[in-house]
């Protein structure tokens, strides 16, 4: 079910990263304050967006446990935090690269960069505790459970530029608001954020089909299944 | 200035006498060290699932095969036994 899914994301993604990654650094206008520098927003914006995103998914996942005792959804949990766990990474990393030219450091303990650096620990925490357990559905539980608890991140990561005065600029993207950038370094940024949406799909649908491929091997239709393969 | 930075420098002057696109206004090595990480980050990110699924399915086609021996093993066992028993039955006698 999930085979033609991961093939479909995964062209979309071929497709759309490289378009939106060429446009925005070749073609899009440079920046009257930051210059070119300011390129390194079409990696940076799509990687912090997409490791909120993978925690959304991480705690809906968690909250669908917690309540259904559904086994897809620890799967889900289990998979999307590794994905956002290196998408956080990038991010905070990237951030630093630009940060250095622009703000003349590598790292400030600014409210957007600081609570970024809490969502990375809130990954690497989960990760230990699914690690720690040895018992399933104990496991299952207590991550799905901190899952929850750490949702109350993702707003302050989301609304920290506004509450506090930070070093860091204001949100690129905005729900509510009309985009401040001109069409012509907002477009591409849009193309390059779809990539990357699409690319997480095809990875994490990708890796909770392995998952759950590797917890239901003694059954007759995964049988079934590698037969028909070979 | 640290060593990186005069790395990243000498770097800038590198990516600047290649030509205006790679030089990027003299950030070049911040934003091609920025795309290279996250490129190879995704790329490892789609090859790991891909590779995991592939060796699994190998891995549980193999077991079948060897499921399948086994049982046509144990079939003709019994067999092979029994023939063993009533070849060996008439030569004790004589």
């Amino acid at each position: 079910m999930a085979g033609p899914w991961v093939w479909v994301l995964g062209l979309a993604a071929l497709v759309l990263i490289p378009v939106g990654l060429v446009w925005g650094l070749l073609i899009a206008p440079e920046d009257y304050q930051q210059g070119d520098a300011f390129r390194i927003i079409y990696v940076h914006v799509p990687t912090a967006i997409l490791a909120q995103s993978c925690y959304a998914i991480v705690g809906s996942a968690g909250f669908v446990y917690l309540v259904w005792r559904m086994k897809l959804a620890d799967v889900v949990l289990q998979e999307a935090l590794v994905i956002g766990a290196s998408l956080t990474a990038l991010a905070l990393l990237t951030g630093a690269i630009w940060g250095r030219p622009m703000w003349g450091t590598w790292w400030e303990w600014d409210a957007r960069t600081t609570s970024m650096l809490v969502l990375l620990f809130l990954y690497i925490g989960l990760y230990a505790l699914r690690e720690a357990i040895p018992r399933a559905d104990s496991r299952a539980r207590a991550s799905a459970l901190l899952a929850l608890v750490g949702v109350i991140n993702l707003p302050i990561i989301q609304y920290s530029v506004e509450w506090w005065r930070t070093l860091h600029q204001p949100s690129t993207f905005s729900l509510t608001e009309a985009p401040k950038m001109p069409a012509e370094m907002y477009l591409p940024l849009l193309v390059a954020v779809l990539g990357f949406y699409a690319l997480m799909g095809a990875v994490i649908l990708a890796r909770v089909r392995v998952e759950v491929l590797r917890r239901e091997r003694g059954t007759r239709w995964v049988a079934e299944l590698a037969e028909a393969r070979s | 200035m640290s060593g990186v930075d005069a790395l990243l420098a000498r770097l800038n002057d590198w990516l600047c006498s290649v030509g205006e696109p790679a030089c990027m206004g003299g950030y070049g090595s911040y934003v091609w060290i920025s795309i290279g990480v996250t490129v190879v980050v995704l790329i490892v990110n789609a090859w790991l699932p891909w590779r995991a699924h592939r060796a699994l399915m190998t891995q549980i086609a193999n077991d079948l095969n060897d499921q399948r021996r086994d049982a046509a093993r144990a079939e003709q066992q019994p067999a092979q036994t029994s023939s063993t028993s009533a070849d060996a039955t008439p030569r004790s006698v004589s």
